[in-house]
């Protein structure tokens, strides 16, 4: 994975994207205990935010330097034997999931990673069976600032499916 | 008042601890590590996975 996030900072470097951070499972299991995924999630930042093609230049770029979709993730781009899917920051709590992300060194690689409140936030905002579960066992591993999570959940008006998701 | 209210909770067994214990050393595993645990859960489920049909690639990644 380390090969995997220098193709990352490079794309970054090269001007493609403006910035990116990982968010999902392999997000999730920065803070918590590893949960089984198949790809890595890439949240990203584009240059022109008004493209209606922000994936294009990843892409175009990727592909420019040998990097094809994975053969059985059809989603995602095999980048150094790991399928990456990049997800456009499509809207607010993303773009600011992404900008806020915690910056992180893995073996030796500059990286970013969204916070965990965040990843609770676009867990609500997602909604499927596994977001559930995933906004369960942060708050059980009492990891979450209280603070920031509460003003999070207030903007992006998910108190309420926080209520609701976590009632015993 | 409810009399219940004071009666005494029976202690939690050992084990409920001990998970807990163990969980929280999993969370707090270092991120290189922890992304080998789930490498190894990929290789673990890929045959599982082939059975439904399913072709599971485990990721490369540095030893």
């Amino acid at each position: 994975m380390k090969k995997t996030l220098q193709v990352l900072n490079h794309l970054i470097e090269g001007g493609v994207i403006s910035d990116y951070a990982i968010g999902g499972a392999m997000g999730a299991t920065f803070y918590l205990e590893p949960v089984m995924t198949i790809d890595l999630d890439i949240f990203i930042i584009s240059l022109d935010k008004f493209d209606l093609l922000p994936l294009q230049p990843i892409y175009s770029a990727l592909r420019g330097k040998g990097y094809l979709p994975d053969e059985h993730e059809k989603e995602c781009i095999n980048i150094e034997g790991t399928p990456v899917q990049f997800l456009p920051a499509y809207n607010e709590l993303l773009e600011e999931a992404c900008n806020s992300a915690q910056i992180t060194d893995y073996e030796g690689t500059r990286t970013k990673v969204i916070s965990a409140e965040h990843l609770v936030a676009i867990s609500l905002q997602t909604g499927r069976a596994k977001d559930r579960l995933r906004v369960l066992a942060f708050r059980d591993a009492g990891i979450l600032n209280e603070k920031k999570m509460d003003d999070i959940l207030f903007r992006y008006r998910l108190k309420e499916k926080w209520q609701q998701w976590t009632k015993p | 008042m409810d009399k219940t209210m004071n009666t005494p909770v029976a202690p939690l067994p050992d084990d409920y601890y001990a998970k807990r214990k163990s969980r929280k050393a999993w969370r707090e595993m270092p991120y290189p590590e922890k992304v080998r645990c789930v490498v190894e859960m990929q290789k673990r489920v890929a045959p599982i996975y082939a059975a439904r049909g399913k072709i599971i690639v485990p990721w490369q990644i540095s030893p």
